[in-house]
C-alpha cells in the first residue's frame, strides 16, 4: 500500500475489498505497539507501564515519567506476560492507537452539547450519545498478536472488546511467533523469543505453533535488569541509581569517584512519587547500561573460571551514571548475560527485595539452552533436523551484543551431528517489532479479507468463533 | 495460522499434473506471486535436467525492485538407489527464500501464503525450505529424498 502524502485523502474503510486500514496491535509487558496496517513499523509506541495519580490512569512517556505527589507506575500484564487488569488493558490499548493513529471519533455528544448544558435534550439520550466515543475502531479490522501461551479465555475476551466495545468491523489475532518466523522467510521454525517478561521457545511447523513444544521461563529482559541490580548493591562500593529525574545539577568526576551531583528534593509533594516510579526511572538508567555495557561470552572458552579472569583484564567498558558517577565494568557485565545460559552465574538479590520474590534462581533448564532442549524434545524425531536448521531469535532482550553467535555456539555444541543455523534479523527494528511488522503485512493483503473474523460471524457465533478461526 | 488468502491459479495445478505423469513431461516448475498480489502463478516451466540450471535460475529471480524475488518451486528429484535397486524419483516442493537479499515484506507474504500452494498440489513427497542458496545444494536435497541410500 502506498504511503499517503498530504494531499491524499484518507481512503474509506473496505473491509471486503482492496483497501483496508486496518490496525494492527502487538501489546507486549515493556510496551504495547500499534500501527496502520501496510506500515515498515509502529507508529505508536507506548509504555505498557501507566501512572497511577488521584485514582486515574495515565499513559504515554511523556505523562508518566512526570514525577507526582505519591504517583504510582502500575502495568496491567502478569508476570507471565498476559492480561491481569483487563480494565486498564483496554484502556491502554484504546490509548496507543487512539491517541496517536485513528484520533478521537466526532460525536454527538461532543459536538452538539459539550459546551452548552441548555442544550442536553434529556440525560439519558445524551448518555447513549456520549457512549459512542467508545466506538473507536468503526471504520478499521483489528489485527493483534498475542504471547504463544496466551489461554483461550483471553483471545475471547481481546475479540469481545474489539467487536462489541469499540465497534471494529473485523478481527484477528495471531500467535506472535509464528509472525516472528513468517517475517524471516521460515514457514518451519524453531522460535526464540527474548522478551521483557518471559523468555520463550516455541517450534513452528508448517505455519502452525505446536503448542506441546512451548516452554518459556522468568529470564527475559526484566530479569536481566534485575542482575544488574544485584550486580551494583554487590559492588565494591555498592553503587546507587540516582535517575535522572532526581539530578538538580552535577560536576564531572573522576573514574570511581562519588558523584557530586546535587540532588532534587520532593518537598512540594504531601507524598513522594511510590517505589514503583523510582524503580521505572532506575529501569531507564538500566535500559541504557544494557545498550552500552551489556556483551555475550563468545563460545569457545567457557565462562566460568577462565573466562572471567580474561575479561577481568582486557575487555573493561565505562558507563557513567545520571548523576554523574563513573566506573568501569569488566567481567560483571559479560557475566549478567552468561546466566541465560549457565544458571549457575546467576547473583542472588538481596534477601526479601522485590527481585529477589521475583526474580530467583533459575534452573539449568531455564535457560535458553535448557529450553531450547526441552522443546526439541517434545517434537518428533524427523522434525528436529528441520528446526535445528532454522532458529528465528527475536525480541528486544536479544539485541544484547553477541547474543545470536553465542546462541549458535551452544546449540551446534549441544547437537553436534546436526546442521545448526540461528538467524536473527539484522536490523534491531526488525527484532524489536518483528510480529508487529509480521502482522502489519499480511493484514495489509488485500486478499486477506477472507481471514478476518467479521462482526456478523462473531454475533452468529459468539466469541468461540476465535479458537476456530485463528489457529 | 494467519495465511495470506491468496489463490492459486488453474495453471499452477494443471503444469503439476502434468510434471507427475513423467515421460518426458517439465522436470521443474517454479512459482511466484503475481505482481498484484492476488494469486500464485505458474514463472516458469523447464525440461532441463540438469539441477543446477534449475538452481541458478532459482537463485537468479529478481522483485522489480532489484532485491532477490523468493520463488515456490516443484522439482522431480530422480535418483538411482544403491544395490542396484532401480531408479526412483520424489517430487519436491521447494520454497526458496533468501532471508539476506529480500524485503521483509516478500519474505513474509511468500512464507505465508506456501501453505495454500502447497495444499492446492496433490502428491508431493518431500517438502524442502531453503533460505539461502546454500540451502540449495543437490547433495543435500538428493540425501533427504533418498533417505541417504541413493548412490548418484
Amino acid at each position: 500500500m502506498a504511503a499517503l502524502t498530504s494531499k491524499d485523502e484518507p481512503r474509506t474503510a473496505e473491509y471486503a475489498g482492496d483497501e483496508v486500514s486496518a490496525i494492527v496491535l502487538d501489546p507486549g509487558y515493556a510496551s504495547t505497539r500499534a500501527g496502520f496496517a501496510g506500515e515498515d513499523a509502529p507508529k505508536s509506541i507506548v509504555p505498557s507501564n501507566y501512572a497511577f495519580y488521584q485514582d486515574a490512569c495515565l499513559f504515554g512517556d511523556h505523562v508518566i515519567d512526570v514525577p507526582r505527589d505519591n504517583v504510582e507506575i502500575r502495568n496491567p500484564y502478569s508476570r507471565d506476560g498476559i492480561v491481569e487488569d483487563w480494565d486498564t488493558a483496554e484502556k491502554l490499548w484504546k490509548y496507543s492507537f487512539a491517541s496517536k493513529l485513528t484520533g478521537i471519533r466526532p460525536n454527538k455528544a461532543l459536538q452538539e452539547w459539550l459546551n452548552d448544558v441548555n442544550a442536553v435534550p434529556n440525560l439519558q439520550k445524551a448518555m447513549a450519545d456520549a457512549e459512542d466515543t467508545e466506538r473507536a475502531l468503526e471504520d478499521h479490522p483489528l489485527f493483534m498478536s498475542e504471547p504463544n501461551w496466551n489461554p483461550i479465555k483471553n483471545r475471547e475476551k481481546a475479540i469481545e472488546i474489539a467487536l462489541e466495545k469499540w465497534a471494529a468491523p473485523a478481527f484477528y489475532i495471531s500467535k506472535s511467533s509464528v509472525l516472528s518466523a513468517f517475517s524471516m522467510g521460515k514457514s518451519t521454525a524453531l522460535v526464540i523469543d527474548i522478551g521483557a517478561s518471559q523468555l520463550s521457545v516455541a517450534a513452528v511447523h508448517d505455519g502452525m505453533i505446536l503448542r506441546k513444544s512451548i516452554t518459556r521461563s522468568h529470564l527475559g529482559g526484566n530479569y536481566i535488569s534485575s542482575q544488574i541490580r544485584s550486580m551494583l548493591a554487590t559492588h565494591d562500593p555498592p553503587i546507587t541509581i540516582n535517575p535522572h529525574y532526581m539530578v538538580k545539577a552535577k560536576q564531572p568526576v573522576d573514574a570511581g569517584q562519588p558523584a557530586n551531583a546535587i540532588l532534587k528534593t520532593f518537598d512540594q509533594f504531601k507524598q513522594p512519587p511510590q517505589t514503583s516510579y523510582h524503580r521505572y526511572q532506575e529501569e531507564k538508567t538500566i535500559l541504557e547500561f544494557k545498550e552500552v555495557c551489556l556483551q555475550t561470552w563468545a563460545s569457545g572458552t567457557s565462562f566460568r573460571g577462565q573466562g572471567e579472569a580474561i575479561a577481568r583484564e582486557q575487555y573493561a567498558h565505562p558507563f557513567e551514571f545520571p548523576d554523574g558517577y563513573n566506573q568501569t565494568f569488566s567481567s560483571d557485565r559479560f557475566k549478567i548475560v552468561e546466566t541465560l545460559f549457565d544458571a549457575q552465574c546467576h547473583s542472588p538479590s538481596p534477601a526479601g527485595s522485590l527481585d529477589a520474590q521475583y526474580y530467583p534462581a533459575p534452573e539449568q533448564n531455564q535457560t535458553i539452552p535448557g529450553l531450547v532442549k526441552l522443546c526439541i524434545n517434545q517434537c518428533d524425531v524427523d522434525l528436529r533436523p528441520m528446526l535445528l536448521a532454522s532458529v528465528v531469535i527475536t525480541g528486544s532482550a536479544s539485541l544484547i551484543k553477541g547474543l545470536p553467535d553465542r546462541i549458535q555456539g551452544e546449540l551446534t555444541r549441544m547437537y553436534p551431528s546436526t546442521k545448526v543455523r540461528v538467524n536473527a534479523a539484522g536490523m534491531p527494528v526488525e527484532r524489536k517489532f518483528g510480529s508487529w511488522i509480521g502482522g502489519s503485512i499480511v493484514a495489509s493483503l488485500g486478499t486477506f479479507h477472507q481471514m478476518w473474523i467479521s462482526k456478523k460471524e462473531y454475533e452468529e457465533h459468539g466469541a468461540s468463533i476465535v479458537e476456530k478461526r485463528c489457529k | 495460522m494467519p495465511v495470506s488468502g491468496l489463490s492459486v491459479n488453474p495453471d499452477c495445478v494443471s503444469a503439476f499434473n502434468e510434471l507427475k505423469l513423467g515421460r518426458g513431461g517439465p522436470k521443474y516448475i517454479i512459482y511466484k506471486i503475481s505482481d498484484d498480489q492476488k494469486e500464485i502463478v505458474v514463472d516458469e516451466i523447464g525440461n532441463e535436467a540438469d539441477y543446477d540450471v534449475f538452481r541458478e535460475k532459482l537463485v537468479g529471480k529478481k522483485e522489480k525492485s532489484g532485491k532477490d524475488r523468493p520463488s515456490y518451486a516443484i522439482y522431480d528429484v530422480e535418483f538411482e538407489l544403491e544395490g542396484g535397486e532401480g531408479k526412483r524419483s520424489k517430487i519436491a516442493f521447494i520454497t526458496y527464500i533468501n532471508q539476506d537479499s529480500t524485503g521483509v515484506k516478500s519474505r513474509m507474504v511468500y512464507a505465508s501464503s506456501r501453505e495454500t500452494l502447497k495444499n492446492a498440489l496433490n502428491g508431493i513427497a518431500m517438502n524442502w525450505q531453503a533460505n539461502d542458496p546454500g540451502e540449495l545444494e543437490w547433495a543435500d536435497l538428493l540425501k533427504e529424498a533418498s533417505k541417504g541410500k541413493a548412490v548418484s
